[in-house]
């Protein structure tokens, strides 16, 4: 069994006297896919931005296979390889697709040979399926084009660990399908760890190998999907969820 | 071909090569006074593009630097006798440091929070500089600066040549990926800093630059005038670049330094109204924000060279 | 003692009624006013305008004056406002651009010499055994009845309640049948109405010319800054506190350097706190 990953140790952080995130411990295991899963306001979105430096702890450390990075600020953080995507895909005004995706290699001590990075964001913008749109500017994509554009982006940094914040958020069910062979295709091919936050259970359930619960800031069950939807907490809160979700 | 387009080149060499005729078209000191004003103008409104047009943080207080950069170089000559050629060296990196001062704390704010922070700095320095009038000659300002040319066109052709640098300096930065990052940066921060990116690294350098290029250029106006005076320092000519800017179309560089150019020119012409010159600017940034996105000078020079293509 | 209490009382009085109209614009609206120091001058030459042609009545003059700006703030807010709501930073340019016509068009108009509009009230009192002009006690009063008349109009009238909704969540209200543009130039109307009736209270006392309106929108921002942005609560305090921070430092220093008083106070909210230092 090798080290895990990532490792958050009783990670904490309260706004206003409300604990967003309380107390969480998770180990995410090298080479996996696992999923955060838990309803609206359990506190995952938080939670990322705790693991990524986008927000300063309250209490707890993070560690980046066995380094300890916490606090550690986000541009840091990407460059150590913990890579994140945001839950609302937006489109860099004013930057083609090519450039959008070539950002990571254009920053000043980026250390990439121009020509070997523009061959990385050619071959990614192939794999995500947007290299017909290389030339458009990144305000003109739909949706579903901009989040694979987002992968696209996160993976030119060569990731060792891919934080995906609702991937499939906003997207019909034949781009959600895309969107999930794709990260099945980058954790075999690129040899990236994946955490993923979702509250969509179906797409999720046949994607991840190891899931998280959380509710209200806390972690309420671990296990496989299997295991997990078992669980009378999450029977409870997810019950509690669809009752007014549509 | 990102770098070098060549109309946009053989239009702007073109352009100097005019201006460069002037001094042996007219040996008339009010002309060639006219242009370096103008010149001066130009090098403002672009140094204040390449950190507002680029990031989109609207600074109103670039007159702080622009001031800086005069009374760096005036005191220097006055007060020491240094000649106003290192006065003209020393004023960018006295304007850029406190650019990067002023940066640090403030970068962080957004969108109008950011140009009134920019805007009450700039209150507060013109405001000690009448206070402290012992060092900085209060209203009256720096004066009795020992020319550094032997004769006005001289003196011209050294304004002409910086200005022509700098503006094209610029503009390749902004065409240079340090460029394309910083309009990430106006675009989206945090997807940036998610890229790996040192945003803030990032603007507080470009604010420096910015306000580097804004010292040069008023050392340089210091160096025509023969004085350094509070006005240098004001709000009206912090808001007059910003309006060049608008006027110009943000982010392109090279439109704000030539509706500078152009504005700065018809203002002085229009000097003969008096009283309706600043009415005019009103007038003109009212219809340039009601009716265009991109300023008048970029979508002309795009529209023009379509029909010429 | 007792004069820095007036006097600093009446600072506080001129701040807080051009405050807390520019932050009333900006906490429902969404827009900061860069015209509300024309506002401010055009209320001070309405007044002169009524006095001076048709022989008014100074406190006929006044109201006359209100009127009329009210008319120009919902004007001004249909025709530069309105238009470019999606893009802050154009409706900033947009008013820049016409506060500088205004200030223009009066000094074409009037010409750059000051001009003086009549007191409402005459002559010195004696109060605390300071002796202050009548104008000043009156402009005391009223900043503190028209905020409290705007305070229970946010409260408790319909329509008050409406620019109240508005203020907290604009999609929200106009879900709820809420009209936000009527609400917007009602706003607009109120902001500028208040800036003539402050600028024709302090005018008698300073003097009245084109650019009259650049110091007390400086201040009103530094006020609406310091006190938080869109808050009225926060703009009352902090018109209070730099108000009689100013009169100390003009007592103790001078009146320059009481000046830069406030404006590092602004600088450093900005910077440290830009929620302001009563706001959220």
């Amino acid at each position: 069994m090798t080290d895990p990953i990532l490792r958050a140790v009783g990670l904490t952080r309260a706004f206003g006297g409300i604990k967003a995130v309380s107390d969480v411990s998770i180990a995410v295991r090298t080479g996996s896919i696992t999923g955060i899963l838990g309803p609206n306001g359990a506190g995952k979105t938080t939670f990322f931005n705790l693991l990524t430096g986008f927000t300063k702890t309250g209490a707890g450390e993070v560690y980046l296979q066995q380094e300890r990075i916490t606090n550690l600020p986000p541009h840091l953080l990407a460059r150590r390889g913990l890579v994140r995507t945001f839950q609302l895909a937006k489109p860099l005004a004013g930057l083609t697709v090519e450039e959008t995706v070539l950002l990571p290699a254009l920053r000043v001590g980026a250390g990439q040979d121009r020509r070997q990075a523009r061959e990385r964001a050619a071959y990614l913008l192939d794999r995500v399926g947007l290299a017909a749109k290389a030339e458009a500017t990144s305000e003109s994509l739909t949706y579903g084009d901009l989040r694979r554009l987002e992968i696209a982006r996160a993976l030119m940094l060569r990731p060792k660990l891919l934080l995906l914040d609702e991937p499939f958020a906003g997207l019909g069910a034949g781009e959600i399908e895309t969107v999930s062979q794709l990260i099945h295709e980058i954790r075999d091919r690129e040899e990236v760890t994946v955490l993923i936050i979702e509250h969509k259970l179906r797409e999720f359930f046949k994607l991840v190998e190891t899931v998280i619960v959380m509710v209200a800031g806390e972690v309420v069950a671990e296990g496989t999907p299997a295991e997990v939807v078992k669980h009378p907490k999450v029977l409870s809160a997810y019950l509690g969820e669809r009752a007014y979700e549509h | 071909m990102r770098f070098f387009n060549r109309t946009d080149s053989v239009v702007s060499l073109a352009a100097l090569a005019l201006l460069a005729a002037v001094p042996l078209l007219t040996s008339d000191n009010y002309v060639l006074g006219i242009l370096i004003t103008a010149i001066c103008y130009a090098i403002w409104a672009g140094s204040w593009d390449l950190l507002s047009g680029l990031t989109g943080r609207e600074n109103f207080g670039h007159s702080l630097f622009i001031g800086a950069g005069a009374y760096a170089a005036a005191y220097l000559n006055t007060a020491y006798g240094i000649d106003l050629g290192w006065g003209i060296v020393v004023a960018p990196l006295v304007s850029g440091t406190l650019g990067a001062l002023i940066g640090l704390p403030t970068l962080r704010l957004q969108g109008p929070y950011f140009a009134l922070a920019t805007l009450v700095a700039s209150a507060i320095a013109h405001t000690l500089c009448l206070l402290l009038w012992r060092v900085t000659g209060g209203e009256e300002g720096l004066s009795g600066i020992l020319p550094m040319a032997g004769s006005q066109s001289d003196y011209y052709y050294l304004v002409l040549t910086i200005g022509f640098v700098s503006i094209a300096a610029m503009k390749l930065f902004a065409l240079s990926d340090a460029g394309l990052v910083l309009r990430a940066i106006g675009s989206d921060e945090a997807i940036c800093r998610a890229a790996a990116i040192d945003v803030d690294a990032y603007k507080i350098t470009t604010f420096a630059f910015s306000a580097a290029f804004a010292g040069l250029g008023g050392a340089l106006f210091a160096g025509y005038q023969l004085t350094a005076a509070p006005d240098l320092l004001s709000s009206g000519l912090s808001i007059t670049i910003v309006v060049m800017a608008y006027v110009g179309g943000m982010g392109t560089i090279y439109g704000p330094a030539v509706a500078a150019l152009f504005l700065a020119l018809i203002v002085e012409y229009l000097r003969g109204f008096g009283e309706y010159r600043l009415l005019v600017y009103g007038l003109i940034l009212l219809v340039v924000v009601r009716l265009t996105r991109h300023g008048f000078v970029d979508p002309f020079w795009r529209w023009l060279k379509g029909r010429l293509a | 003692m007792a004069e820095i209490l007036l006097y600093g009382a009446a600072s506080s009085a001129s701040y807080a009624l051009m405050a807390v109209g520019f932050t009333l614009v900006f906490g429902v609206a969404r827009v900061l006013n860069l015209a509300h120091g024309a506002f401010y001058a055009c209320g001070a030459y309405a007044m002169y305008g009524f006095c001076a042609a048709f022989g008014a009545a100074p406190a006929i003059a006044v109201l006359a004056a209100i009127a009329v700006l009210a008319a120009v703030g919902a004007i001004v807010n249909r025709f530069f406002v309105e238009p470019l709501r999606a893009r802050p930073m154009a409706v900033l340019m947009s008013t820049l651009a016409l506060s500088i016509v205004a200030e223009q068009t009066l000094l074409i108009t009037f010409g750059s010499q000051s001009r003086n509009i009549p007191l409402i009230l005459d002559g010195p009192v004696s109060l605390l055994g300071v002796r202050i002009g009548a104008q000043g006690l009156l402009l005391i009063a009223v900043a503190i009845v028209v905020i409290g008349a705007l305070w229970l109009f946010l409260h408790k009238a319909k329509l008050g309640k409406a620019i109240y909704a508005t203020s907290q969540d604009p999609v929200g209200a106009q879900l709820v049948g809420i009209r936000t543009s009527t609400v917007f130039a009602v706003v607009f109307a109120v902001s500028a109405a208040m800036a003539a009736l402050s600028a024709a209270i302090v005018g008698p006392m300073q003097t009245v010319s084109p650019e009259m309106g650049l110091m007390p929108m400086i201040k009103a921002f530094s006020v609406v800054i310091v006190g938080g942005l869109g808050s009225i609560g926060g703009s009352i305090a902090a018109a209070l506190l730099l108000g009689y921070s100013e009169t100390i430092v003009s007592y103790l220093v001078s009146t320059e350097w009481a000046q830069i008083v406030s404006l590092v106070a602004v600088f450093v909210t900005l910077v440290v706190r830009p929620s302001g230092l009563f706001g959220k």
